[in-house]
């Protein structure tokens, strides 16, 4: 009987500590490799990390999605690519999106794949003095360079490494979710200048309902009861999970129809500008990366990728984790990394 | 026993939890895979977005009757930088292929000029990239619309 009342004299306690950690995360640190602005261009800013021990003359250009935050490459000290790279040589750029607003409705897919990123570009050889570049894209990210890349047959990129990148969407939960009548595109477009992050999020995390809105408390609370419950693990990633930009309604509207209603990527239909987007033009060194676990970009939708593909220099690293876990997870360092490293640092000379 | 029971009572707990979301997840991810929830999901978000607009406006207005800035007026201000910064950005790609045609120029001009001076003469400059060594801010327009 007496271990049952300290159990609910506990209780209390574990309460109070829980609720600490989830009021607190919004303080956590986040992105705090220290780094500083190149370029800047509308909401966009390109960030060089500082190094004293570069020494690959190619540079990385590190860029993610437009929902979520890039901070996702610097999580924190200790679980950050951004430090794994600067570690190994590399001079390491990355290019934050900013957060859309009502003045970004009119941006589009192709204004960040044929404007922004090849500014970007600019810049960082422009900073670094380099002729070429290595090109990191993740989730959107991916989609955006390969796009760029695929109507930029001179791009000075000598490498292209996409991370979980959605590439045929035939038969997963977006087309499922996003190709139905119900989601009338024209409306929104007409009526609102962004979709707010919030949603995007919700319909992300309903994905896998239980672990995103059960399990996750849940586990954290068991964790707290047993004294496990790491607050500089937990906090940065809930943190970056909250922080949700909107998605300019023009770019929206494009990533859900040619992606996934009309599946265009895959079908080789995709035109920028008149420019048609052929990934098989692409003949830079590719690592196309893949996540076993991944149900946001399943890695059965980036493995026909690999088929259209025609560079003499093409591997495929398949990962262990999910569509964030593979790179941001307590693996990633001693797997993911250091392989993509492995790959790296000779075509970074 | 009485110690032993409740440790296994907390884990029987916690063991009932567990398979009960073991259980329920898959289910739910079921049901988001359906037809029926993507077509429900679309009719909510063109409800929230309408909400939100309404909402918006409604506070936009209020803003603005008080002869306060309104999100609006915001917003068209962002918009006229925003401009400002697409022909800054058209002006900077303009320039850079100026210096590039005239690097090529010279650089064309001193070959010929080595040429004609003879086999001493010293050997042609070439143009390298030269970081700039300083954070500096680039905001310029877009170049002219061709877009589709």
């Amino acid at each position: 009987m007496w271990p049952a009342i300290e159990d609910m004299a506990d209780l209390p306690a574990s309460l109070r500590t829980y609720a600490n950690i989830q009021l607190t995360t919004a303080d956590a640190a986040v992105g705090v490799s220290p780094k500083e602005i190149i370029w800047t261009y509308r909401k966009t800013t390109l960030y060089r990390y500082r190094s004293s021990q570069r020494t690959h003359p190619v540079p990385l250009l590190l860029t993610f999605a437009l929902i979520n935050r890039p901070d996702i490459f610097d999580l924190r000290p200790g679980n950050s690519f951004v430090e794994f790279l600067l570690q190994q040589g590399f001079d390491v750029f990355l290019v934050d999106w900013g957060y859309a607003d009502e003045e970004d409705a009119d941006t589009g897919l192709d204004d960040y794949a044929l404007e922004y990123i090849p500014r970007a570009i600019r810049e960082v050889r422009r900073a670094s003095g380099a002729e070429e570049i290595s090109l990191v894209g993740w989730c959107i990210g991916a989609a955006l360079t390969g796009m760029y890349l695929s109507v930029t047959p001179g791009a000075p990129v000598r490498n292209w490494v996409p991370l979980t990148m959605p590439f045929d969407a035939a038969n997963t939960t977006y087309e499922t979710l996003l190709g139905n009548a119900e989601l009338d595109l024209d409306w929104l477009e007409q009526h609102a200048e962004y979709l707010p992050g919030a949603y995007v999020d919700t319909v992300n995390k309903m994905l896998k309902p239980v672990p995103n809105y059960i399990g996750t408390p849940l586990r954290l609370f068991n964790q707290v009861q047993d004294g496990t419950a790491d607050k500089s693990s937990y906090q940065p990633m809930a943190k970056w999970v909250a922080d949700n930009p909107n998605f300019p309604m023009r770019a929206f509207r494009q990533w859900v129809t040619w992606v996934y209603r009309e599946n265009r990527l895959a079908r080789g239909r995709l035109r920028l500008r008149g420019q048609k987007v052929d990934l098989s033009t692409i003949q830079q060194s590719i690592l196309v990366v893949t996540a076993t676990k991944d149900h946001i970009a399943p890695r059965s939708g980036t493995m026909p990728m690999l088929d259209v593909l025609t560079s003499p220099d093409v591997e495929h690293l398949d990962g262990v984790g999910g569509h964030i876990g593979l790179m941001a997870g307590s693996r990633a360092r001693t797997d993911i990394w250091p392989r993509i490293n492995s790959w790296l640092e000779p075509r970074s000379q | 026993m009485t110690e032993e029971s409740s440790t296994n009572g907390s884990e029987q707990f916690r063991k009932f939890v567990d398979d009960f979301l073991s259980t329920a997840a898959p289910a739910l991810e079921d049901v988001v895979n359906s037809k029926a929830y993507g077509e429900m999901l679309g009719q909510a978000v063109g409800n929230l977005v309408a909400l939100n607009r309404m909402n918006n406006d409604v506070m936009d207005l209020t803003v603005r009757n008080l002869r306060i800035a309104g999100r609006a007026d915001v917003v068209s201000l962002h918009r006229q930088l925003a401009r400002n910064e697409d022909k800054l950005e058209m002006v900077l790609e303009i320039v850079e292929r100026i210096e590039e045609e005239l690097a090529a120029i010279r650089r064309l001009g001193s070959e010929t000029a080595d040429r004609t001076a003879g086999p001493e003469s010293s050997p042609a400059r070439t143009s390298a990239r030269k970081p700039t060594g300083k954070s500096s801010t680039r905001s310029s327009p877009r170049s002219p619309s061709d877009r589709d």
